[in-house]
């Protein structure tokens, strides 16, 4: 099956008085893909979603669905399936109710909100008024809300907050037959192991700007075989591994992180010098790649 | 597309509990005023209007009926979804309109009906003229659907909840007698006595013996006024819709 691109951010900017929340950004999701859009808190995730959900008006650059504008889509309840604010109920509705004024106005028929309630598995709780649902619940009703047009692309912003561990699992699942029928899914989030098991490809943000966008894999497969190495002499041994024409790949005053293939020469150089190694951990992890790809990137900028 | 909106707007007034409470309020209040205040010296139809005048007062609450239906969407964030369904921000709020004119329509025909019954049942209409009749069932109609559209067009630019209230009770108590210290002849361009022109005097609180008269628009004149007074606040509020980013 062909991927073609669904969604694309193309020099996106966004400043607000004084301050870039996007800058410059681009890329792009394609369908039959899970699309993981990874940043920390504040990174401009939530404002390219709300750019290219017409929440917002960029300063510069477009955010397009297919080619269009989310404002010209002609009902985007079938095209598009949104969860981006966690908690936007009416607190004395019931979670029925919410969903039947949302699929009222998208023309969609009643029955659709059962079919939804029974996907989320929230229909004990449907005639139950939301201010008394816990924040899974509400996670589940948002999500609900979302697949209510049965879209073909879902955006999801920090899906998973408030879900517990079969929630999360549940979800895991749902992610991913929804992009192996070919469908669309982009997914936020700041929590990095949530998106490892779920994405096929990899969007980084820091600061509004792109890091990276590459498949998990490669990323994965690039990454692979940088080890972290603790010590208490971290910066007498970084000395004497540059001077043995060592690269490292990271360094601070207790731990450095060098190629795998070199961490033989590097227990050498230890040994040699009396130099005790406390900790050695492999780091192919998504948290330590996205953690280095920032600071290199925040070094390439300084 | 409007006719989904509205029907949504519908059913989003039908399936929150805070409107059935508002409406019943709406309702009981000209019911309890009738059913207390005194009845004597009722002997025409002029006097026979001014009882019936108090089905405006049902105008006061669903002024706050439209201030809460507007913010609501805001504090409660429902906005966002609304939103992502209709991205045609105008249309959405068009329908909004449309739905509380609707509503507000109902509650002033069951308002005047209510007012008509316990007149009828009280005093009687003594010799009332049908214009006169019309006349005040129509200022009351207008009273009550313009104050909805008033506390709509507030929420709509203010959005906040709290200090729409604020501002309603403000263009109430403050600006209503700041108006005639300014200027006697701005007497007549305050909510109170546009309430009075438009109802035939119910809505209005009898004045003491002695106090100054105030002239009052007529009841068309002070239906224009009243337009404005909700139409101004709902066009700016329209204008930031469309403008701003939803935070």
């Amino acid at each position: 099956m062909s991927n073609a691109t669904v969604i694309k951010i193309e020099k996106l900017t966004k400043r607000y008085s004084g301050h870039t929340a996007v800058d410059d950004l681009t890329f792009t999701a394609e369908s039959g893909k899970v699309t993981g859009f990874l940043g920390q808190n504040g990174a401009g995730k939530s404002t390219t979603l709300k750019a290219l959900l017409g929440l917002m008006e960029p300063t510069s650059g477009a955010a397009t669905i297919s080619s269009k504008r989310y404002l010209e889509l002609p009902n985007p309840a079938k095209v598009i399936g949104v969860l981006i604010e966690e908690n936007a109920f009416h607190p004395t509705r019931t979670g029925r109710s919410h969903l039947r004024i949302l699929a009222r106005a998208a023309g969609l028929p009643t029955s659709r909100v059962d079919e939804v309630l029974r996907i989320v598995e929230l229909e004990k709780a449907a005639d139950r008024k939301v201010k008394g649902y816990s924040l899974g619940m509400k996670q589940r009703l948002s999500l609900a809300a979302a697949l209510l047009g049965d879209p073909k692309i879902l955006v999801l912003d920090e899906p998973a907050n408030g879900l517990d561990p079969q929630g999360m699992h549940w979800l895991r699942d749902l992610l991913k037959d929804y992009a192996k029928s070919g469908r669309t899914v982009l997914i936020s989030s700041h929590v990095l192991s949530e998106i490892a098991q779920i994405a096929d490809e990899i969007v980084m943000i820091h600061k509004g700007e792109l890091v990276k966008q590459t498949s998990l894999k490669k990323l994965l497969r690039e990454a692979k075989g940088a080890t972290r190495i603790s010590s208490s002499d971290a910066r007498k041994l970084a000395k004497l591994l540059i001077a043995n024409h060592l690269t490292l790949r990271n360094q601070s005053s207790d731990e450095i992180v060098v190629a795998s293939e070199d961490v033989n020469k590097v227990l050498a150089v230890a040994a040699k010098n009396n130099i005790e190694i406390s900790e050695m951990a492999s780091e192919n992890n998504l948290e330590d790649i996205f953690i280095n790809l920032t600071d290199n990137h925040k070094g390439s900028k300084n | 597309m409007m006719k989904r909106l509205i029907s949504a707007e519908f059913l989003k007034l039908w399936l929150t509990p805070t409107t059935w409470w508002i409406v019943g309020t709406s309702l009981l209040l000209p019911l309890i005023i009738m059913a207390l205040i005194p009845v004597k010296d009722v002997n025409t139809g002029k006097d026979v209007v001014s009882l019936l005048g108090w089905a405006g007062a049902s105008g006061y609450i669903t002024l706050v009926l439209g201030a809460i239906g507007a913010t609501a969407e805001y504090r409660h964030r429902t906005i966002v979804p609304t939103l992502l369904i209709a991205p045609h921000r105008l249309k959405v709020l068009t329908a909004q309109v449309v739905t509380y004119l609707l509503v507000s329509l109902g509650i002033a025909l069951m308002s005047i009906l209510i007012v008509t019954a316990l007149v009828a049942m009280r005093t009687g209409f003594h010799g009332i003229s049908t214009d006169l009749l019309v006349n005040s069932y129509l200022g009351n109609a207008v009273y009550i659907v313009l104050s909805t559209l008033l506390g709509l067009g507030l929420g709509t630019f203010i959005k906040n909840q709290a200090a729409t209230i604020a501002a309603i009770f403000v263009l109430f108590m403050a600006v209503g007698h700041i108006m005639p210290v300014l200027n006697a002849d701005l007497a007549k361009y305050t909510l109170d006595s546009i309430g009075t022109s438009l109802s035939g005097g119910g809505v209005s609180l009898p004045k003491e013996k002695g106090a100054p008269t105030v002239k009052i628009l007529s009841a068309t004149n002070a239906g224009l006024v009243y337009l404005v007074y909700a139409v101004v606040p709902l066009a700016v509020g329209a204008a930031r819709l469309q403008k701003n980013d939803i935070a």
